[in-house]
Protein backbone atom coordinates (compact mmCIF):
# COMPACT_ATOMS: atom_id res chain seq x y z
CA UNK A 1 0.00 0.00 0.00
CA UNK A 2 2.73 2.40 0.94
CA UNK A 3 6.49 1.61 -0.30
CA UNK A 4 9.55 3.97 0.56
CA UNK A 5 12.55 3.24 -1.31
CA UNK A 6 15.94 4.95 -0.31
CA UNK A 7 14.31 8.22 0.76
CA UNK A 8 16.02 11.24 1.13
CA UNK A 9 15.32 14.12 1.99
CA UNK A 10 16.49 17.85 2.72
CA UNK A 11 15.15 20.94 4.63
CA UNK A 12 15.19 23.71 2.05
CA UNK A 13 15.85 26.87 3.38
CA UNK A 14 18.75 25.28 5.72
CA UNK A 15 19.76 23.11 2.90
CA UNK A 16 20.11 20.55 5.73
CA UNK A 17 19.91 16.73 5.05
CA UNK A 18 17.18 14.90 7.20
CA UNK A 19 16.28 11.91 5.85
CA UNK A 20 19.48 9.69 4.42
CA UNK A 21 17.73 6.76 3.14
CA UNK A 22 14.41 5.55 4.42
CA UNK A 23 12.95 1.82 3.05
CA UNK A 24 9.90 0.89 4.51
CA UNK A 25 7.24 -1.21 3.34
CA UNK A 26 3.55 -1.11 4.58
CA UNK A 27 1.40 -3.76 3.18
CA UNK A 28 -2.36 -3.11 2.54
CA UNK A 29 -4.53 -4.06 6.05
CA UNK A 30 -1.21 -3.23 8.01
CA UNK A 31 -0.42 -0.93 11.06
CA UNK A 32 3.33 0.08 11.09
CA UNK A 33 4.69 2.23 13.79
CA UNK A 34 7.68 4.46 13.95
CA UNK A 35 9.70 5.49 16.96
CA UNK A 36 12.72 7.44 17.47
CA UNK A 37 14.37 10.07 19.26
CA UNK A 38 14.04 13.76 19.30
CA UNK A 39 15.86 14.93 15.75
CA UNK A 40 15.79 11.59 14.12
CA UNK A 41 13.33 12.26 11.25
CA UNK A 42 10.47 10.40 11.77
CA UNK A 43 8.34 13.64 11.81
CA UNK A 44 10.27 14.86 9.09
CA UNK A 45 9.42 11.65 7.16
CA UNK A 46 5.58 12.13 7.91
CA UNK A 47 5.69 15.64 6.23
CA UNK A 48 7.73 14.17 3.38
CA UNK A 49 5.42 11.86 2.62
CA UNK A 50 2.62 14.37 2.65
CA UNK A 51 4.66 16.64 0.00
CA UNK A 52 5.65 19.60 2.88
CA UNK A 53 6.92 22.35 0.34
CA UNK A 54 9.51 22.96 3.22
CA UNK A 55 11.30 19.97 2.52
CA UNK A 56 12.99 18.43 -0.79
CA UNK A 57 13.16 14.89 -1.94
CA UNK A 58 16.98 14.44 -3.02
CA UNK A 59 16.42 10.59 -3.81
CA UNK A 60 14.38 7.75 -3.56
CA UNK A 61 11.10 6.95 -4.25
CA UNK A 62 7.15 7.07 -2.40
CA UNK A 63 4.96 4.67 -3.91
CA UNK A 64 1.40 4.73 -2.97
CA UNK A 65 -1.23 1.77 -4.32
CA UNK A 66 1.35 1.13 -6.63
CA UNK A 67 1.79 4.49 -8.28
CA UNK A 68 5.34 6.77 -7.24
CA UNK A 69 3.65 9.98 -5.55
CA UNK A 70 7.00 12.15 -5.29
CA UNK A 71 6.09 13.85 -7.99
CA UNK A 72 2.99 15.03 -7.40
CA UNK A 73 1.93 17.61 -4.95
CA UNK A 74 0.56 18.13 -1.61
CA UNK A 75 -2.96 17.98 -3.13
CA UNK A 76 -2.80 15.46 -5.23
CA UNK A 77 -1.27 13.26 -2.81
CA UNK A 78 -4.34 13.47 -0.39
CA UNK A 79 -6.45 13.25 -3.90
CA UNK A 80 -4.50 9.71 -3.83
CA UNK A 81 -5.74 8.81 -0.51
CA UNK A 82 -2.72 9.62 1.54
CA UNK A 83 -3.41 11.82 4.64
CA UNK A 84 -1.38 13.03 7.63
CA UNK A 85 -2.96 14.03 10.86
CA UNK A 86 -0.58 16.57 11.83
CA UNK A 87 1.79 16.87 14.92
CA UNK A 88 0.84 20.60 15.14
CA UNK A 89 -2.82 21.15 13.19
CA UNK A 90 -2.35 24.73 11.51
CA UNK A 91 -5.13 27.36 12.73
CA UNK A 92 -6.82 28.53 10.10
CA UNK A 93 -8.73 31.74 11.10
CA UNK A 94 -11.39 33.08 9.41
CA UNK A 95 -12.16 28.89 7.57
CA UNK A 96 -15.47 27.19 8.87
CA UNK A 97 -14.28 24.06 9.94
CA UNK A 98 -17.83 22.32 8.77
CA UNK A 99 -17.23 24.16 5.60
CA UNK A 100 -13.60 23.17 4.75
CA UNK A 101 -14.37 19.58 5.93
CA UNK A 102 -17.16 19.20 3.25
CA UNK A 103 -14.82 21.22 0.51
CA UNK A 104 -12.17 17.91 1.12
CA UNK A 105 -14.47 15.61 1.25
CA UNK A 106 -15.96 17.11 -2.02
CA UNK A 107 -12.59 17.06 -3.58
CA UNK A 108 -12.07 13.71 -3.14
CA UNK A 109 -15.07 12.96 -4.51
CA UNK A 110 -14.47 15.01 -7.55
CA UNK A 111 -11.06 13.65 -7.92
CA UNK A 112 -13.01 9.64 -8.09
CA UNK A 113 -15.46 11.22 -10.08
CA UNK A 114 -18.01 10.97 -7.71
CA UNK A 115 -21.28 13.29 -7.52
CA UNK A 116 -20.04 16.13 -4.85
CA UNK A 117 -22.89 15.94 -1.94
CA UNK A 118 -24.73 18.98 -0.94
CA UNK A 119 -24.73 20.83 2.81
CA UNK A 120 -27.57 18.47 4.05
CA UNK A 121 -25.93 15.17 2.92
CA UNK A 122 -22.99 16.30 4.19
CA UNK A 123 -24.48 16.40 7.19
CA UNK A 124 -25.53 12.59 7.39
CA UNK A 125 -21.77 11.83 6.90
CA UNK A 126 -20.59 13.78 9.52
CA UNK A 127 -22.78 12.26 12.14
CA UNK A 128 -22.10 9.14 11.80
CA UNK A 129 -18.15 10.21 11.91
CA UNK A 130 -18.58 12.76 14.75
CA UNK A 131 -19.95 10.14 16.96
CA UNK A 132 -17.38 8.05 15.95
CA UNK A 133 -14.57 10.25 17.07
CA UNK A 134 -17.06 11.59 20.06
CA UNK A 135 -16.84 15.04 18.97
CA UNK A 136 -19.79 17.59 19.55
CA UNK A 137 -21.36 19.22 16.78
CA UNK A 138 -20.28 22.44 17.77
CA UNK A 139 -16.86 22.19 16.93
CA UNK A 140 -17.87 22.60 13.31
CA UNK A 141 -19.21 26.11 13.99
CA UNK A 142 -15.70 26.99 14.95
CA UNK A 143 -13.10 28.35 13.04
CA UNK A 144 -10.44 25.75 11.44
CA UNK A 145 -8.19 24.70 14.88
CA UNK A 146 -8.65 27.82 15.71
CA UNK A 147 -8.50 28.62 19.43
CA UNK A 148 -8.60 24.83 19.80
CA UNK A 149 -7.25 23.00 23.00
CA UNK A 150 -4.32 20.84 21.91
CA UNK A 151 -6.76 18.14 22.55
CA UNK A 152 -9.45 19.45 20.33
CA UNK A 153 -6.74 20.17 17.71
CA UNK A 154 -6.04 16.48 17.77
CA UNK A 155 -9.24 14.87 17.79
CA UNK A 156 -10.22 17.19 14.90
CA UNK A 157 -7.59 15.50 12.98
CA UNK A 158 -8.61 12.25 13.71
CA UNK A 159 -12.44 13.62 12.66
CA UNK A 160 -10.89 14.78 9.24
CA UNK A 161 -9.04 11.58 8.93
CA UNK A 162 -12.39 9.44 9.66
CA UNK A 163 -14.46 11.75 7.00
CA UNK A 164 -11.61 11.61 4.41
CA UNK A 165 -11.02 7.72 4.52
CA UNK A 166 -7.84 7.45 2.94
CA UNK A 167 -5.63 4.89 2.02
CA UNK A 168 -3.20 5.47 3.70
CA UNK A 169 -2.86 7.41 7.31
CA UNK A 170 -0.11 8.67 8.79
CA UNK A 171 -0.74 9.77 12.57
CA UNK A 172 2.79 12.12 13.11
CA UNK A 173 3.06 12.23 17.09
CA UNK A 174 -0.79 12.57 17.64
CA UNK A 175 -0.80 11.58 21.23
CA UNK A 176 1.54 14.47 22.62
CA UNK A 177 -1.02 16.22 24.06
CA UNK A 178 -3.61 13.78 24.66
CA UNK A 179 -4.50 12.35 27.98
CA UNK A 180 -5.28 8.62 28.68
CA UNK A 181 -9.14 8.94 27.55
CA UNK A 182 -8.26 10.36 24.49
CA UNK A 183 -5.53 7.81 23.44
CA UNK A 184 -7.93 5.42 23.92
CA UNK A 185 -10.45 6.91 21.66
CA UNK A 186 -8.21 7.39 18.82
CA UNK A 187 -7.52 3.93 19.23
CA UNK A 188 -10.91 2.76 18.82
CA UNK A 189 -11.48 4.83 15.51
CA UNK A 190 -8.33 3.92 13.94
CA UNK A 191 -9.62 0.35 15.03
CA UNK A 192 -12.90 1.24 13.70
CA UNK A 193 -11.58 2.57 10.28
CA UNK A 194 -9.10 -0.34 9.75
CA UNK A 195 -9.73 -2.61 7.04
CA UNK A 196 -8.07 -4.73 4.31
CA UNK A 197 -7.55 -2.09 2.16
CA UNK A 198 -6.35 0.18 4.17
CA UNK A 199 -3.38 1.15 6.08
CA UNK A 200 -1.96 3.26 9.30
CA UNK A 201 1.57 4.28 9.73
CA UNK A 202 1.66 5.87 13.55
CA UNK A 203 4.44 8.06 14.43
CA UNK A 204 5.65 8.87 18.12
CA UNK A 205 8.10 8.70 20.79
CA UNK A 206 6.73 6.36 23.45
CA UNK A 207 5.18 3.23 23.46
CA UNK A 208 1.84 4.29 25.74
CA UNK A 209 -0.28 5.11 22.33
CA UNK A 210 0.98 2.02 20.94
CA UNK A 211 -1.00 0.07 23.63
CA UNK A 212 -4.32 1.16 22.09
CA UNK A 213 -3.08 1.62 18.35
CA UNK A 214 -1.60 -2.26 17.86
CA UNK A 215 0.78 -2.05 15.61
CA UNK A 216 2.17 -4.94 13.00
CA UNK A 217 5.18 -3.91 12.67
CA UNK A 218 7.74 -1.61 14.82
CA UNK A 219 10.22 0.45 13.41
CA UNK A 220 13.55 2.37 15.10
CA UNK A 221 14.32 5.07 13.65
CA UNK A 222 17.77 7.08 14.03
CA UNK A 223 19.71 9.45 12.05
CA UNK A 224 17.12 9.64 9.26
CA UNK A 225 17.45 6.08 8.79
CA UNK A 226 15.37 2.98 9.88
CA UNK A 227 18.09 1.35 12.02
CA UNK A 228 15.55 -1.72 13.47
CA UNK A 229 12.12 -3.39 12.63
CA UNK A 230 10.38 -6.11 14.80
CA UNK A 231 7.11 -6.81 16.27
CA UNK A 232 5.58 -5.22 19.18
CA UNK A 233 7.68 -6.30 21.63
CA UNK A 234 10.16 -3.21 19.82
CA UNK A 235 8.50 -0.91 21.21
CA UNK A 236 8.59 -2.04 24.63
CA UNK A 237 12.28 -2.27 24.35
CA UNK A 238 13.00 1.13 23.20
CA UNK A 239 10.50 2.35 25.58
CA UNK A 240 12.28 0.27 28.20
CA UNK A 241 15.95 0.43 27.21
CA UNK A 242 16.12 3.69 25.45
CA UNK A 243 17.95 3.92 21.61
CA UNK A 244 21.00 3.46 22.35
CA UNK A 245 20.57 -0.67 22.30
CA UNK A 246 19.04 -0.23 18.21
CA UNK A 247 21.36 -1.15 15.57
CA UNK A 248 23.27 1.61 14.11
CA UNK A 249 22.78 2.99 11.01
CA UNK A 250 25.53 2.10 8.76
CA UNK B 1 -24.42 66.58 -10.06
CA UNK B 2 -25.28 64.16 -7.85
CA UNK B 3 -28.98 62.97 -6.90
CA UNK B 4 -29.58 60.84 -4.56
CA UNK B 5 -32.06 58.66 -4.10
CA UNK B 6 -34.10 57.15 -1.58
CA UNK B 7 -34.41 53.48 -2.24
CA UNK B 8 -38.19 54.04 -0.38
CA UNK B 9 -39.54 56.61 2.31
CA UNK B 10 -40.61 55.32 5.54
CA UNK B 11 -43.16 56.94 7.75
CA UNK B 12 -40.99 59.39 10.20
CA UNK B 13 -38.72 60.66 7.01
CA UNK B 14 -38.84 64.03 6.32
CA UNK B 15 -36.77 65.01 3.04
CA UNK B 16 -34.76 68.35 4.00
CA UNK B 17 -32.88 70.62 0.84
CA UNK B 18 -29.90 68.42 1.71
CA UNK B 19 -30.42 65.49 3.21
CA UNK B 20 -32.96 63.91 5.77
CA UNK B 21 -34.28 64.06 9.36
CA UNK B 22 -35.88 60.53 10.88
CA UNK B 23 -38.47 61.92 13.52
CA UNK B 24 -37.40 60.32 16.96
CA UNK B 25 -38.69 57.18 18.20
CA UNK B 26 -39.02 56.01 14.45
CA UNK B 27 -37.39 52.54 14.24
CA UNK B 28 -36.79 51.43 9.94
CA UNK B 29 -35.26 48.08 9.93
CA UNK B 30 -36.13 47.44 6.33
CA UNK B 31 -32.29 49.05 4.77
CA UNK B 32 -33.11 52.44 3.19
CA UNK B 33 -30.80 52.27 0.41
CA UNK B 34 -29.05 56.12 -0.67
CA UNK B 35 -27.94 55.86 -4.44
CA UNK B 36 -26.27 58.56 -5.40
CA UNK B 37 -26.90 58.59 -9.38
CA UNK B 38 -24.65 59.92 -11.57
CA UNK B 39 -24.25 60.92 -15.25
CA UNK B 40 -20.84 61.01 -17.66
CA UNK B 41 -19.45 64.37 -16.00
CA UNK B 42 -15.73 64.58 -15.38
CA UNK B 43 -15.96 65.98 -12.04
CA UNK B 44 -18.78 66.28 -9.26
CA UNK B 45 -18.89 67.83 -6.06
CA UNK B 46 -21.76 67.11 -3.89
CA UNK B 47 -23.43 68.90 -0.95
CA UNK B 48 -23.11 68.06 2.37
CA UNK B 49 -26.06 65.38 2.42
CA UNK B 50 -27.01 65.87 5.71
CA UNK B 51 -28.94 62.60 7.80
CA UNK B 52 -30.47 63.55 11.47
CA UNK B 53 -31.52 60.65 13.38
CA UNK B 54 -34.25 61.55 16.18
CA UNK B 55 -33.70 60.68 19.62
CA UNK B 56 -33.93 57.36 20.02
CA UNK B 57 -34.79 56.61 16.49
CA UNK B 58 -33.21 53.86 14.58
CA UNK B 59 -32.07 53.37 10.79
CA UNK B 60 -30.61 50.70 8.59
CA UNK B 61 -28.91 52.38 5.54
CA UNK B 62 -26.57 51.13 2.66
CA UNK B 63 -25.38 53.69 0.01
CA UNK B 64 -23.66 53.12 -3.10
CA UNK B 65 -22.56 55.42 -5.95
CA UNK B 66 -23.99 54.41 -9.22
CA UNK B 67 -22.74 55.91 -12.08
CA UNK B 68 -23.34 54.61 -15.54
CA UNK B 69 -20.49 56.31 -17.19
CA UNK B 70 -16.79 54.93 -18.79
CA UNK B 71 -15.46 58.30 -19.04
CA UNK B 72 -12.57 59.19 -16.00
CA UNK B 73 -13.81 61.35 -13.23
CA UNK B 74 -13.44 62.46 -9.95
CA UNK B 75 -16.05 62.42 -7.55
CA UNK B 76 -16.41 64.35 -3.90
CA UNK B 77 -18.79 63.20 -1.72
CA UNK B 78 -19.86 64.80 1.63
CA UNK B 79 -22.02 63.39 4.81
CA UNK B 80 -23.02 65.08 7.41
CA UNK B 81 -24.40 62.69 10.26
CA UNK B 82 -25.64 63.65 13.80
CA UNK B 83 -27.22 61.06 16.12
CA UNK B 84 -29.68 62.59 18.85
CA UNK B 85 -29.78 60.61 21.78
CA UNK B 86 -30.32 57.28 21.80
CA UNK B 87 -30.06 56.88 17.94
CA UNK B 88 -28.78 54.50 16.27
CA UNK B 89 -27.80 53.85 12.73
CA UNK B 90 -26.01 50.64 10.86
CA UNK B 91 -24.56 52.22 7.81
CA UNK B 92 -23.15 49.84 5.06
CA UNK B 93 -21.30 51.74 2.01
CA UNK B 94 -20.63 49.50 -0.47
CA UNK B 95 -18.49 51.14 -3.16
CA UNK B 96 -17.17 49.56 -6.57
CA UNK B 97 -16.24 51.28 -10.13
CA UNK B 98 -12.70 51.22 -11.71
CA UNK B 99 -12.83 54.42 -13.36
CA UNK B 100 -13.63 57.28 -10.82
CA UNK B 101 -12.13 58.90 -8.22
CA UNK B 102 -13.59 59.39 -4.74
CA UNK B 103 -12.64 61.40 -1.98
CA UNK B 104 -15.63 61.38 0.83
CA UNK B 105 -15.50 63.09 4.12
CA UNK B 106 -17.96 61.93 6.72
CA UNK B 107 -18.27 63.71 10.10
CA UNK B 108 -20.30 61.97 11.97
CA UNK B 109 -21.74 63.95 15.82
CA UNK B 110 -23.32 61.61 18.53
CA UNK B 111 -24.94 62.44 21.63
CA UNK B 112 -25.78 60.24 24.81
CA UNK B 113 -26.22 56.85 24.40
CA UNK B 114 -26.33 56.72 20.51
CA UNK B 115 -24.63 53.89 18.30
CA UNK B 116 -23.39 54.00 14.66
CA UNK B 117 -22.22 50.77 13.18
CA UNK B 118 -20.52 51.88 9.66
CA UNK B 119 -18.90 48.67 7.65
CA UNK B 120 -17.79 50.08 3.97
CA UNK B 121 -16.77 47.61 1.20
CA UNK B 122 -14.50 49.23 -1.55
CA UNK B 123 -13.49 47.46 -4.17
CA UNK B 124 -12.07 47.71 -7.80
CA UNK B 125 -12.06 51.62 -7.34
CA UNK B 126 -9.81 53.66 -9.16
CA UNK B 127 -8.45 56.00 -6.33
CA UNK B 128 -10.88 56.09 -2.87
CA UNK B 129 -9.98 58.48 -0.32
CA UNK B 130 -11.79 58.24 2.92
CA UNK B 131 -11.82 60.63 5.84
CA UNK B 132 -14.39 59.62 8.88
CA UNK B 133 -14.52 61.69 11.91
CA UNK B 134 -16.47 60.90 14.53
CA UNK B 135 -17.15 63.08 17.69
CA UNK B 136 -18.64 61.19 20.65
CA UNK B 137 -20.05 64.42 22.62
CA UNK B 138 -22.52 62.00 25.14
CA UNK B 139 -21.92 59.86 27.32
CA UNK B 140 -22.42 55.57 26.52
CA UNK B 141 -22.14 56.30 22.83
CA UNK B 142 -20.53 53.91 20.90
CA UNK B 143 -19.02 53.81 17.37
CA UNK B 144 -17.86 50.92 15.45
CA UNK B 145 -16.74 51.54 11.68
CA UNK B 146 -15.42 48.36 9.77
CA UNK B 147 -13.76 48.96 6.39
CA UNK B 148 -12.77 46.41 3.78
CA UNK B 149 -10.68 47.28 0.72
CA UNK B 150 -10.15 44.70 -2.04
CA UNK B 151 -7.56 46.19 -4.32
CA UNK B 152 -5.80 45.41 -7.98
CA UNK B 153 -3.73 46.55 -10.20
CA UNK B 154 -2.97 50.03 -9.41
CA UNK B 155 -5.37 50.94 -7.45
CA UNK B 156 -5.28 52.90 -4.37
CA UNK B 157 -7.30 53.25 -1.07
CA UNK B 158 -6.67 55.76 1.82
CA UNK B 159 -8.68 55.48 5.10
CA UNK B 160 -8.60 57.86 7.93
CA UNK B 161 -10.41 57.49 10.59
CA UNK B 162 -10.51 60.05 13.37
CA UNK B 163 -12.75 59.51 16.71
CA UNK B 164 -12.98 62.14 19.70
CA UNK B 165 -13.83 60.81 22.84
CA UNK B 166 -14.56 64.29 24.39
CA UNK B 167 -17.10 62.69 27.13
CA UNK B 168 -16.46 59.95 30.02
CA UNK B 169 -18.12 56.35 29.29
CA UNK B 170 -18.02 55.93 25.54
CA UNK B 171 -16.29 52.96 23.42
CA UNK B 172 -15.26 52.56 20.46
CA UNK B 173 -13.93 50.40 18.03
CA UNK B 174 -11.79 50.40 14.96
CA UNK B 175 -11.63 47.77 12.20
CA UNK B 176 -9.66 47.77 8.90
CA UNK B 177 -8.92 44.67 6.93
CA UNK B 178 -7.80 45.17 3.19
CA UNK B 179 -6.24 42.54 0.16
CA UNK B 180 -4.00 43.78 -1.79
CA UNK B 181 -2.98 42.78 -5.40
CA UNK B 182 -0.84 43.49 -7.86
CA UNK B 183 0.78 46.98 -6.94
CA UNK B 184 -1.92 48.43 -5.47
CA UNK B 185 -1.69 50.64 -2.17
CA UNK B 186 -3.77 51.41 0.85
CA UNK B 187 -2.60 53.68 3.79
CA UNK B 188 -4.71 53.41 6.72
CA UNK B 189 -4.49 56.34 9.45
CA UNK B 190 -6.77 55.75 12.48
CA UNK B 191 -6.52 58.08 15.46
CA UNK B 192 -8.14 58.15 18.74
CA UNK B 193 -8.43 60.50 20.67
CA UNK B 194 -9.41 60.73 24.41
CA UNK B 195 -9.98 63.89 26.17
CA UNK B 196 -8.99 65.02 29.72
CA UNK B 197 -12.45 63.76 31.03
CA UNK B 198 -13.10 61.26 29.10
CA UNK B 199 -12.61 58.54 31.77
CA UNK B 200 -13.96 55.09 31.32
CA UNK B 201 -12.89 55.14 27.45
CA UNK B 202 -12.90 51.91 25.99
CA UNK B 203 -11.40 51.62 22.41
CA UNK B 204 -10.12 49.48 19.95
CA UNK B 205 -8.15 49.98 16.44
CA UNK B 206 -7.14 47.34 14.07
CA UNK B 207 -5.72 47.43 10.80
CA UNK B 208 -4.77 44.41 8.99
CA UNK B 209 -3.41 44.14 5.78
CA UNK B 210 -2.96 40.62 2.85
CA UNK B 211 -0.48 41.12 0.25
CA UNK B 212 -1.47 38.74 -2.63
CA UNK B 213 2.10 40.44 -4.30
CA UNK B 214 5.75 41.95 -3.64
CA UNK B 215 4.54 44.80 -5.00
CA UNK B 216 1.47 45.52 -3.59
CA UNK B 217 2.06 48.33 0.06
CA UNK B 218 0.18 48.85 2.89
CA UNK B 219 0.81 51.81 5.03
CA UNK B 220 -0.65 51.48 8.55
CA UNK B 221 -0.71 54.37 10.90
CA UNK B 222 -2.21 53.60 14.13
CA UNK B 223 -2.48 56.42 16.71
CA UNK B 224 -3.47 57.01 19.97
CA UNK B 225 -3.25 60.15 21.72
CA UNK B 226 -4.53 60.37 25.57
CA UNK B 227 -5.39 62.84 27.88
CA UNK B 228 -7.24 60.80 30.32
CA UNK B 229 -5.77 58.22 33.16
CA UNK B 230 -8.45 55.62 33.27
CA UNK B 231 -8.86 54.38 30.30
CA UNK B 232 -8.83 50.59 27.94
CA UNK B 233 -6.93 51.88 24.67
CA UNK B 234 -6.08 49.11 22.41
CA UNK B 235 -4.26 49.69 18.98
CA UNK B 236 -2.63 47.14 16.79
CA UNK B 237 -1.26 46.44 12.69
CA UNK B 238 -0.52 43.27 11.02
CA UNK B 239 0.81 43.46 7.60
CA UNK B 240 1.26 39.74 5.36
CA UNK B 241 1.47 37.35 2.82
CA UNK B 242 -0.84 34.56 3.01
CA UNK B 243 0.57 31.73 5.45
CA UNK B 244 2.35 29.15 3.99
CA UNK B 245 1.89 26.73 6.63
CA UNK B 246 -2.02 27.72 6.47
CA UNK B 247 -2.36 26.36 2.55
CA UNK B 248 0.13 23.45 3.09
CA UNK B 249 -2.38 22.48 5.70
CA UNK B 250 -5.64 22.92 3.67
CA UNK B 251 -3.77 21.68 0.59
CA UNK B 252 -2.80 18.22 2.41
CA UNK B 253 -6.87 17.60 2.69
CA UNK B 254 -6.84 17.23 -1.34
CA UNK B 255 -7.58 21.27 -2.11
CA UNK B 256 -5.79 23.02 -4.45
CA UNK B 257 -3.69 25.66 -4.12
CA UNK B 258 -6.33 28.03 -5.69
CA UNK B 259 -9.20 26.84 -3.68
CA UNK B 260 -6.94 26.76 -0.28
CA UNK B 261 -5.74 30.71 -1.08
CA UNK B 262 -9.54 31.46 -1.64
CA UNK B 263 -11.02 30.42 1.52
CA UNK B 264 -7.79 31.90 3.39
CA UNK B 265 -9.14 35.01 1.42
CA UNK B 266 -12.12 34.86 1.50
CA UNK B 267 -12.03 33.84 5.34
CA UNK B 268 -10.09 36.93 5.57
CA UNK B 269 -12.53 39.33 4.59
CA UNK B 270 -15.76 38.01 5.97
CA UNK B 271 -15.42 39.02 9.48
CA UNK B 272 -15.93 42.56 8.38
CA UNK B 273 -19.33 41.84 6.27
CA UNK B 274 -20.25 39.36 8.88
CA UNK B 275 -20.61 41.93 11.07
CA UNK B 276 -24.21 43.60 9.13
CA UNK B 277 -26.76 42.77 11.23
CA UNK B 278 -29.24 43.02 8.83
CA UNK B 279 -29.52 39.99 6.02
CA UNK B 280 -30.12 41.22 2.94
CA UNK B 281 -28.03 44.26 3.20
CA UNK B 282 -25.39 41.61 4.52
CA UNK B 283 -26.47 39.19 1.43
CA UNK B 284 -25.83 42.30 -0.62
CA UNK B 285 -22.38 43.35 0.69
CA UNK B 286 -21.59 39.44 0.25
CA UNK B 287 -22.17 39.12 -2.82
CA UNK B 288 -20.42 42.34 -3.67
CA UNK B 289 -17.65 41.13 -1.94
CA UNK B 290 -17.49 37.74 -3.39
CA UNK B 291 -17.43 39.57 -7.04
CA UNK B 292 -14.67 41.91 -5.95
CA UNK B 293 -12.24 39.28 -4.40
CA UNK B 294 -12.84 37.16 -7.89
CA UNK B 295 -11.54 39.89 -9.66
CA UNK B 296 -8.28 40.77 -7.07
CA UNK B 297 -7.78 36.74 -7.57
CA UNK B 298 -7.72 36.91 -11.19
CA UNK B 299 -4.66 35.56 -11.88
CA UNK B 300 -3.22 34.89 -8.88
Amino acid sequence: MLEIKNLHAKIVEENLPILKGVNLTIKAGETHAIMGPNGSGKSTLSKVLAGDPAYEITAGEIILDGKPIQEESETDRALMGLFMAFQYPVEVPGVNNGSFLRMAYNAQRKFREEEEVDPLEFQTVLEKKLNLVGMDESFLDRDLNFGFSGGEKKRNEILQMAVLDPKVAILDETDSGLDVDALKSVGEVVSALKRPDNAFLVITHYQRLLNYIVPDVVHAMVDGRIVQTGDKSLALTLDEHGYETVGTAS
Amino acid sequence: MIKTNLSFRPSGITETDLGFELAPGTVVNDPLWLLHKLDNTASVNSEPIQIVIGEGASLTMGTRIDRTGTEDSDISIVYDVKLAKGASVHWTSIQSGSTYSVNELITVTQLADSRLDRVAIVGDVKDYQSTIRVALDGEGAHSNIQGLGLLKDKQELDLTITIDHNVPNCTSNQLAKNILADCSKTTFTGLVSVARDAQKTNTEQLNRNLLLSDQARAISQPQLLIDADDVLCAHGSTTGALEESQLFYLMSRGLSREDATSVMVVGFAEEVVEGIPNESVKAVAKAEMTAQLALVLEGF
